[in-house]
């Protein structure tokens, strides 16, 4: 992917970045994770 | 304190690693703690730079332009601008299999790889210590 798509869906996946002095926490949406693939297949499909 | 993965009540997941913090090349950067073995890191810059100056010489090379200063002209660029990015195609293919497979050292950058750089390879090699 070219860089700039590649930051487009980093932003879209992260919902959150902390950063601490000695740890680092990421929160990736992945609530609606398992309808998007479902939907991707539905659509693949037909 | 290890990797930690846990799934959040809103469905969202919470990934925490512990990093540590070093100084390279005179700035802070982030690391990944406990794991010595980096993953591969590719330098855009290098990988563009290098990909123009193998083009750039091919253009020469296939006659299309006689001089680097024709090249420059037709792009509008100084020349030194051309040459700088020439000298690229001059690298020991060690050195352009490392920047491209994100493996070269972290501190190689254009300005280093620019400035006195050797024709020979075997010292280019030991330059920047791939021997």
């Amino acid at each position: 992917m070219f860089p700039a798509e590649r930051n487009r869906v980093m932003h879209l996946l992260l919902q959150k970045v902390t950063l601490y002095e000695d740890r680092l926490e990421l929160e990736i949406r992945t609530a609606g994770m398992k309808q998007l693939l479902e939907e991707l297949d539905y659509e693949r499909k037909n | 304190m290890n990797e930690r993965i846990e799934l959040l009540e809103d469905g969202n997941t919470l990934i925490t690693a512990p990093i540590e913090f070093h100084y390279e090349d005179g700035r802070k950067r982030i690391f990944f703690a406990g794991r010595p073995d980096d993953p591969p890191m590719i330098n855009e810059q290098l990988v563009t730079g290098i990909a123009r100056a193998y083009r750039w010489q091919e253009l020469l090379d296939n006659g299309e332009f006689d001089s680097p200063e024709a090249l420059a002209a037709a792009l509008g660029v100084n020349v030194s601008y051309v040459r700088r990015f020439l000298r690229l195609a001059l690298l020991a293919p060690p050195i352009v299999e490392a920047i491209m497979a994100g493996k070269a050292p972290r501190t190689l950058s254009l300005t280093k790889l620019d400035t006195n750089l050797p024709f020979s390879w075997q010292e280019q090699l030991k330059l920047f210590g791939m021997e």
